[in-house]
């Protein structure tokens, strides 16, 4: 909501939404279903959902009604009904250099469903909590374009593999929000027209064509630009938790049509207009606001809203005009008769599930209740959860007593976290063993590592020191003194040798209480626990 | 009686060579003028077969031979064969040289078939008179017996395979079979068609009609030449087509000859559906119909009547679902990436966005396609149009399930109102076209066409086999009268049976 907020009335003064106060209305009162249950023009609901409503500067309440169509392409080897390598994302492939003779539909080829397409689709299914159809049907979309050899698309328009399902959404000021999600269709990616490298013709690159995309289809269940961007920047992560999509964005792995009208409660829907090729949740959630405006300031002024497909354009923050609906081709579909139905073994599912093991949801309410993590940590580690599986096994590695979670924490979210951001890089790409890991704990338990040098051996673990993490501390010369004769010592010469500061500290400034600190921590090289040098200092400067 | 195991045997003793052997097939082809009777659109030639034949010769020499070796046999120009032509006798594809075989064709070179040339058709196999083709009409080999003396049409769509095995110019030709193309052009040049169980033959490399009717099939001069081209050609083709499915039988060439071996014309019963008694049929058709009936009762056979009701709905039904499928089909060649692209279509970009390329799809489609094929396409598009595809392909899809239970009741004896025993029928037998060959100029209506596949569509729309048998030569006219033959499902190797018992029983001399 608060971006919707900024950008709104940021844009346009006149723009504002209702005060704050009717948030704590809402976080009491506000439930889910009353929004979802299918009744969008619900007047009884004014007050608890009145921060989902857009006030203009007459102080009409406008709803915002969104649906959100997801396109992610599946992650296997070969396309959906071919066995041409399905590229993906990689960019700098030869055009043309990926493209079976059924993906070119030369005359005699037949479609064969690849298999893994389908496991990827019921994965993701599963992940969702949607229902995975026995039986599902294959159905032709037709239209005439250069980068559809066909001449149709093969998709799933009666009977899709997955019905239903749901995401629970917690937004921004802690409420939670349910999208309902209608059903996921199997279909073929279609090829790319490339319209600016010539300059009378288009080009065209099937590499792209028949990889399997999984259409995840919402209802039109969103009220705020802010959900739909929590609910693509979750669903990005359910994927690549399953392991269904890579789900990028940016390299067109996962793409996002917005559906989008705006109303006044308590009247009938509006004309909804379609918004496409937004390249990034951002860029998506500023469309929807401006597409919102656009909408209202033309319905205040008593214009009509157009049937239409519009774009985004990034650097105005404005929608425009792509091509209308009237003109849209009847896509006569119709069975598929080249592929019988896809029917699919209930224990196959079974099997999918069991491989599935925790979802991210289970997986953050346990490692919360098991480890007292607060819900930011534990949605920390459940980013990616082989961090979540890495930072668990790290507390029972090698040890009969497990460690505290909170002594674990800090070196993951913070600097394990940091190196990953900084460098760009992903867990699974960076160089740091359970072994490593566990040890270095234990040495900072252990206080043969200072926190402080501990910081730099972790990070010359990360940056590929294989060696394990005593022997890069020992090598260094880093370890902790822990000789306590030896800090006594250092300490009592310390207080003898500055006489003038011990009669401060005496006459009660107690900030050179430091001073002392600092010069025995210049002595040992940083290499002295704190709390051995408080004490054996405070003997000498406070006993006499 | 296998005329293949014949040539075979000569080949094996030496008695011939297989040089020969194609030499003369292709100067029988040839004869009088090149492609006299129009039967090929592509015909290889002595040199282009070379290596086939030298390659078929060494196997005889060294005992290595297989099962077609050196065997000359003509594929209909909707398969592809890979560096030689594909035409579909459609000026979208004059030019089209596939990349890859058909499976039909890998398969018959795997057994040494020698593929001598590809045969003519109808335009994308649409049509009863191989006469809308770009590369013109095939001529009825009969057409010089008969009597007139006109030039007849051979039938069609498969209209050139059935003419170049009733012209002797090769033992067995491959069709492919929509809506009767395999057994309508059988029964006009008298010859075995024999359309198999939908989805036993894969149909990669079949370049599609109609998805869901479309089988490939066989033409032959004999029932054993006929089974032992299924034999080859009946195989699983799990990579290449998702309809392709496995068969009980192991092999139907042994299934059937151990029917032979083991079972008599008393062991089946023939089921005679009066829903065929239609109108146009022909009084010479309806009399050898009769004949044949009390042929196989003198033999000891038993004959019944059956009732298949909802064959009257077939015709308009398989019109609708076989044009909507080509509607789709056909989507594909759009000119862009192969086939024909009209000249005036290169430089459109003055157009304006998009504009440039509908004028170009508009442009190749219009000069590309024939007129039976645009009326296709066209009827097809209506019929999955927003407004009409509920009364039309979705109504015509439940009759085509009403029709299949319609045979299926007959083949497990529910249905047999006439006959108080319900009686399990073995075999159906019906004629295969209401008339024998018309002439080639003849300028039937649409619907006077569309009627010659009354008979056969019903087989196709519920996915049964059948084959056409020829047995008499009309005495109008002197040219071949058959009938039809249709078994269960997946039955193909008791239809075969079936098919030789009526041939030897019924069969003039001339095709036995």
């Amino acid at each position: 909501m608060q971006s919707l907020k900024n950008s709104i009335v940021g844009l346009h003064k006149r723009w504002s939404l209702l005060n704050s106060t009717a948030n704590v209305i809402n976080r009491r009162s506000y439930t889910t279903q009353q929004l979802t249950n299918g009744n969008i023009t619900h007047t009884d609901n004014l007050n608890q959902c009145s921060n989902d409503y857009i006030r203009d500067k007459s102080g009409d309440l406008w709803e915002l009604v969104v649906g959100v169509e997801i396109h992610a392409q599946t992650k296997t080897k070969e396309k959906l009904f071919s066995n041409s390598a399905n590229i993906g994302s990689v960019d700098g492939l030869q055009a043309n250099s990926r493209v079976s003779f059924t993906d070119a539909a030369f005359p005699g080829t037949l479609p064969i469903l690849n298999q893994s397409c389908v496991e990827q689709a019921i994965k993701t299914g599963i992940s969702i909590g949607g229902e995975i159809n026995p039986v599902s049907f294959f159905d032709r979309k037709h239209y005439f374009y250069q980068d559809l050899p066909l001449g149709y698309q093969i998709t799933q328009y009666t009977d899709p593999i997955v019905r239903g399902g749901k995401m629970i959404l917690t937004l921004n000021d802690g409420r939670q929000h349910t999208i309902r999600i209608s059903h996921i269709q199997l279909e073929q990616d279609s090829g790319k027209s490339i319209h600016d490298m010539h300059p009378t013709q288009s080009l065209v690159d099937l590499n792209r064509a028949g990889i399997g995309l999984m259409e995840i289809v919402s209802h039109a269940d969103f009220r705020s630009s802010e959900q739909v961007g929590l609910y693509i920047k979750k669903l990005q992560h359910l994927l690549k938790h399953v392991g269904s999509s890579d789900a990028n964005m940016q390299l067109g792995e996962l793409r996002c049509d917005i559906n989008i009208s705006v109303h006044k409660p308590n009247t009938p829907l509006g004309t909804r207009v379609e918004l496409k090729n937004m390249i990034s949740p951002k860029a998506i959630m500023s469309s929807i606001n401006a597409e919102a405006k656009r909408q209202i300031q033309l319905l205040e002024q008593g214009l009509p809203i157009t049937r239409e497909t519009r774009g985004f354009n990034q650097e105005t923050g404005e929608t425009f005009h792509m091509r209308t609906k009237e003109g849209e081709v009847d896509y006569r579909f119709f069975p598929e008769p080249d592929l019988p139905p896809l029917v699919i073994n209930p224990t196959w599912i079974e099997t999918i599930r069991e491989s599935l093991g925790e979802m991210p949801e289970d997986m953050k309410k346990r490692i919360i209740s098991l480890y007292q993590l607060s819900d930011y940590e534990a949605s920390l580690l459940i980013e990616d959860f082989r961090i979540a599986l890495f930072f668990e096994k790290s507390i029972h590695h090698n040890t009969q007593e497990p460690r505290l979670a909170k002594s674990i924490l800090p070196w993951i979210t913070r600097d394990i976290f940091s190196f990953i951001n900084d460098n760009n890089t992903s867990f699974d790409q960076i160089n740091l063993t359970i072994d490593q890991f566990t040890e270095f704990l234990d040495l900072i338990k252990t206080d043969y590592l200072s926190p402080r040098t501990g910081k730099e051996i972790l990070s010359l673990i990360l940056k590929g020191d294989k060696r394990s993490p005593k022997a890069i501390t020992d090598a260094l010369g880093l370890s902790q003194i822990s000789d306590d004769l030896v800090l006594d010592q250092l300490c009592q010469s310390v207080v003898l040798a500055h006489p003038k500061e011990v009669n401060e500290y005496r006459s009660g400034r107690d900030r050179v209480f430091k001073f002392f600190v600092g010069e025995i921590m210049k002595k040992t090289k940083g290499r002295s626990s704190p709390e051995k040098v408080n004490t054996f200092l405070r003997k000498y400067l406070d006993n006499k | 009686m296998s005329k293949i195991q014949n040539v075979k045997k000569l080949l094996r003793s030496k008695e011939i060579n297989v040089r020969d052997l194609v030499q003369e097939s292709l100067l029988k082809i040839n004869k009088g003028s090149h492609n006299r009777l129009n039967c090929f659109i592509t015909l290889e030639d002595m040199h282009t077969l070379d290596s086939a034949i030298k390659h078929s010769q060494d196997r005889y020499n060294n005992g290595t031979e297989r099962r077609l070796e050196g065997i000359p046999i003509a594929l209909k120009d909707n398969y592809t064969t890979k560096g030689i032509k594909t035409t579909c006798a459609s000026k979208m594809l004059k030019d089209y040289v596939p990349t890859f075989d058909s499976t039909v064709a890998k398969l018959l070179k795997d057994e040494g078939a020698i593929i001598i040339g590809k045969t003519n058709m109808d335009e994308f196999a649409m049509g009863s008179s191989s006469t809308s083709g770009y590369f013109g009409s095939v001529v009825n080999p009969w057409s010089e017996k008969s009597k007139e003396k006109k030039e007849l049409v051979a039938g069609g769509s498969s209209g050139g395979s059935a003419a170049c095995v009733a012209a002797d110019y090769v033992l067995a030709s491959i069709g492919s079979d929509t809506g009767g193309s395999i057994r309508q052009p059988a029964a006009y040049c008298g010859v075995v068609g024999f359309k198999p169980s939908y989805g036993t033959i894969s149909r990669y490399g079949l370049i599609s009609y109609a998805s869901s009717l479309d089988t490939p099939g066989v033409f032959s001069k004999n029932v054993d030449d006929a089974s032992l081209l299924l034999d080859i050609l009946i195989k699983q083709d799990m990579d290449h087509d998702a309809t392709s499915i496995s068969s009980p039988f192991k092999s139907i060439d042994e299934s059937y000859q151990n029917y032979k071996k083991n079972k008599s014309i008393k062991d089946l019963v023939f089921g005679i559906p009066m829903d065929y008694l239609v109108k146009e049929l022909d009084q010479e058709i309806l009399d050898l119909w009769k004949k044949v009936v009390d042929d196989i009762e003198a033999a000891g056979g038993k004959v019944v009547p059956v009732s298949l009701p909802h064959t009257k709905y077939a015709l308009p039904s398989y019109y609708l679902l076989a044009t909507s499928e080509a509607s789709s089909n056909l989507a594909r060649f759009d000119g862009i990436r192969f086939g024909h692209r009209a000249s005036s279509s290169t430089n459109q970009a003055d157009e304006g966005w998009g504009q440039g390329l509908k004028q170009m799809y508009k442009d190749n489609r219009t000069e590309g396609f024939g007129e039976e094929v645009k009326k296709r396409i066209l009827l097809g598009t209506m019929a999955l149009s927003r407004g009409s595809i509920d009364n039309y392909y979705s109504k015509a899809q439940k009759i085509r399930r009403l029709i299949s239970q319609d045979f299926k009741s007959v083949f497990k004896g529910t249905n047999t109102p006439q006959d108080p025993t319900q009686i399990k029928v073995d075999v159906i037998i019906t004629p295969t076209s209401p008339t024998g060959a018309f002439e080639i100029d003849s300028h039937l209506d649409p619907i006077n066409m569309y009627i010659n596949d009354i008979m056969t569509i019903p087989s196709n729309m519920a996915g049964v086999p059948s084959v056409s048998i020829p047995l008499k030569l009309s005495k109008k006219n002197n040219t071949p009268l058959g009938l039809q033959l249709i078994s269960k499902r997946l039955n193909d190797d008791l239809l075969l049976f079936a098919s030789d018992l009526v041939m030897n029983l019924s069969a003039d001399k001339e095709f036995k």
